[in-house]
């Protein structure tokens, strides 16, 4: 075992926890407070990024480490090890965060176990290389979520929510199926490297792209297909909308970019496709967004507003072969973890506060956002520097990113890659007319009765918000410190565009 | 030609199973399609996964709607679905001829390949083994779902909501009775 | 007219999905809905194994099915068992009375 590559450990530590977090929950069943399996759950995810050290240095010296079980192999490369980081570093804020967040909840060791089973199957999706496998794992990831979303299972909205989430995402895979049946009836080989090299421009392998496109867009939010995404997320625990909105999303947006790059050959009109779906993205989500009066809806709305931003950084790439577009939307997809994952914690903390510790259900409005800032410090400082990035004002993560992806735009000197580009620009001021009205009403309006009345927060649920936050800064003021991670993933997604250029 | 009859079959099945009134009856043709695939799936040389879908698709699944219906009642419900009727139809129908356009003229006859003679546990367990393995994942993560899902805890109809929903149907069936004593009042 | 196999399947699989995406369309019940996914997968299965048997390779063919049999029915057992939940807690399994309530 021990001539496993560090990789396979970052799948193989939290996946091995998983059934250990479980039994020491049931043990534990008395206390009500879910010591064991919290505290083993930080250490697996802690001792995960031990794995992930060593994983990346291997990457850095020029290495690929394969990992190999009969006809299906592993690999990792700047792209899964990108989303490895994502998951893994928003997996331990969350894991953090949750214990004093769920506290006195029931089955907390089954969230715990499902949790860690979500990140080890997101980290093997994002070093699949065989186009079944990659569903298996896909698949695994989204079983894994649906009672992490339906998980306060007393409340009507989160059961509805969850069967929603179910049935969308479940239609998506069988959709996924098919078109790797297609596939496989057509090429006989379910390797994605040989199927690229294999496929063509026929009507049968177009037939499949399109059920790919549709099956992946599903857990990738793409506009038509979002209508889960919304009370997914706003329903399920504040820790895991944060792992949907900041990794899942993504996750199913690196299993489509996957499946795009073997099928290249296939159409000349995938960017037009990922431009177009960026564009309408972003307009949906931003005008949705405007809509809610529910805080946690609108972050929701938010994320799909951000998946557009990362489709056209990646169109770019596609139409042009410069690597900026897909670097820059890569470092987006990081940026927009951690900015939305501060989001969605600070928003839950408040939600702490004001409704959960006193046993209410009820949903987080804006207006009980009023005053926020005197009682609740931290979080209000906290979801403030969050929208602010995600809006991305200048010295923010979020601006970086989104600059990134502008330049990347500008410099392909393609008009209608500059048009969309002024087109995401006026979207991102456009959400500024969102995020605003949350940062005015915490710190200028007067405290509401229900804020003068709210609980104190834990000091540990803080801590992530510290660390989240801190991120979001330096990131901002240094985004050159990430050029380590996006720049091979940016480098791995050119690669799967080798053949055409 | 069985092969055609057969398929042809599973979907005039499937789409009896769809419109079924009654859960019940819908289950109870899902468990025929199932059948009918997996004798499909036999034809097309497909032994051993023919006789887990006849177990798995057609038994254990219909057993599970069975029970759900008996636990959750089998009432058929009135009025329009969400959709409207020919509106879903036919951008289904559209969906389904785009997608037989585009594949079935330009569908390439391949030419008959001599059947392998690997058995399945051989490729489940030996060059799929990581599939395999996940599948260990996905059933385990299925069941702490189910664990947590069905957990017995806090009263079974809560609050407002089950409150409105009860206000409801009385309002419904009070209208219905009035409607009744009504039809009646008039042959008098 | 004679249909090839691998044409027969594909009629088939188009069929079954259509049957599918009109039972999650139309569909007003939420066991009803669990029905329509069941009959979706059906059809991606029988593209899975008419593709390996028309590829000669009917074992692999029957791996993958298999695989997508025993993750599409814990979907659909986590499906039916969210409806029964949702009938006991909200007293109603039509989704146009569950998307009423939420407002």
């Amino acid at each position: 075992m021990s001539s496993l590559p560090a990789f396979v450990w970052m799948i193989l530590v939290p996946l091995l926890a998983a059934p250990l977090v479980y039994l020491a929950g049931r043990l534990d069943r008395r206390s009500g407070l879910a010591r064991w399996p919290y505290g083993l759950t930080v250490l697996a995810l802690a001792a995960a990024w031990g794995a992930f050290v060593p994983a990346a240095a291997s990457l850095a010296r020029g290495a690929a480490p394969a990992f190999r079980l009969g006809a299906v192999s592993l690999q990792l490369d700047g792209l899964g090890l990108l989303l490895a980081a994502v998951a893994l570093s928003l997996g331990l804020c969350v894991a953090l965060y949750s214990g004093p967040y769920l506290q006195g909840e029931p089955g907390q060791e089954k969230f715990y176990a499902l949790l860690l089973l979500m990140i080890a199957m997101i980290v093997g999706l994002g070093c699949a290389t065989d186009l079944f496998n990659l569903w298996v794992w896909f698949e695994a990831m989204a079983v894994s979520s649906y009672l992490l979303v339906a998980f306060y299972c007393q409340q009507p909205a989160s059961l509805e929510a969850g069967f929603k989430y179910l049935v969308q995402s479940a239609a998506g895979s069988a959709l996924v199926v098919a078109g790797i049946a297609l596939v496989f009836g057509v090429s006989g080989t379910l390797d994605l490297a040989a199927i690229g090299a294999a496929a063509g421009p026929t009507p049968a392998y177009l037939a499949a792209g399109v059920l790919f496109l549709v099956g992946f867009g599903v857990k990738a939010a793409l506009v038509p297909l979002h209508t889960w995404l919304p009370d997914a997320h706003s329903q399920a625990p504040s820790g895991i909308s944060a792992m949907l909105s900041g990794v899942v999303i993504e996750a199913g947006l690196v299993a489509l970019l996957r499946v795009v790059g073997a099928l290249l050959e296939v159409s000349p009109s995938w960017p037009v496709l990922l431009a177009g779906f960026g564009a309408l993205n972003m307009l949906a989500g931003n005008l949705l967004a405007l809509r809610q009066t529910q805080v946690k809806r609108l972050l929701a709305y938010s994320s799909v507003a951000h998946i557009g931003y990362m489709l056209l950084g990646l169109a770019i790439t596609f139409a042009s072969g410069e690597p900026l577009g897909a670097q820059g939307s890569l470092f987006h997809l990081v940026n927009h973890g951690l900015m939305k994952g501060l989001a969605f914690l600070a928003a839950g903390g408040l939600l702490y506060g004001l409704y959960i510790a006193a046993g209410d259900h009820g949903p987080l409005q804006v207006a009980d956002l009023a005053g926020a800032s005197r009682h609740y410090p931290l979080a209000a400082l906290a979801l403030s520097l969050a929208v602010l990035g995600l809006g991305g004002l200048p010295p923010l993560a979020g601006f970086m990113s989104k600059w990134q992806i502008f330049v990347a735009g500008f410099q392909s000197g393609d008009p209608w890659l500059m048009a969309l580009v002024v087109f995401a620009a006026a979207n991102s001021a456009l959400s500024l007319a969102y995020y605003a009205p949350l940062i005015n009403a915490m710190y200028r309006l007067e405290p509401s009765a229900r804020v003068a009345g709210g609980r104190r927060l834990p000091k540990v649920l803080g801590l992530p918000l510290v660390g989240l936050g801190l991120a979001v800064v330096v990131l901002g003021v240094w985004p050159g410190l990430l050029d380590w991670l996006t720049g091979p993933a940016a480098g791995a997604v050119l690669s799967s565009l080798g053949g055409s250029f | 030609m069985t092969v055609l009859l057969l398929v042809a079959l599973a979907v005039v099945f499937a789409f009896l199973a769809i419109r079924a009134r009654r859960l019940i009856t819908s289950a109870l043709w899902l468990a025929g399609v199932s059948a009918l695939c997996a004798l499909v799936f036999s034809l097309y040389g497909a032994r051993q996964v023919a006789v887990i879908e006849l177990s798995v698709g057609a038994g254990l699944v219909t057993v599970l709607f069975v029970f759900a219906i008996s636990v959750a009642g089998d009432e058929p419900l009135a009025g329009r679905p969400v959709l409207p009727r020919p509106l879903s139809a036919g951008l289904v129908l559209l969906w389904m001829l785009v997608l037989g356009g585009m594949l079935l003229p330009g569908l390439p006859i391949p030419p008959a390949v001599p059947p392998d003679r690997a058995g399945l546990a051989e490729v489940l367990w030996g060059p799929r083994g990581l599939d395999a393995l996940l599948q260990v994942v996905v059933i385990f993560a299925g069941v702490l779902g189910l664990l947590g899902l069905l957990a017995e805890s806090g009263a079974p109809l809560d609050g407002a909501v089950a409150r409105e929903v009860a206000a409801g149907r009385e309002r419904d069936l009070q209208a219905l009775t009035e409607q009744l004593q009504d039809g009646e009042a008039v042959p008098e | 007219m004679s249909l090839a196999p691998l044409q027969i399947a594909v009629l088939g699989v188009i069929g079954l999905l259509g049957a599918g995406f009109y039972g999650l369309l139309a569909g007003r019940n939420l066991i009803k809905i669990v029905v329509a996914l069941q009959v979706l997968v059906k059809g991606a299965l029988l593209g899975l194994v008419a593709a390996g048997s028309v590829k000669g390779q009917v074992a692999l063919g029957e791996s993958l099915a298999v695989t997508v049999i025993v993750a599409d029915t814990i979907v659909a057992v986590m499906g039916i068992a969210l409806g029964v939940q949702i009938r006991r807690r909200v007293g109603t399994l039509d989704v146009k009375e569950l998307s009423k309530l939420r407002g």
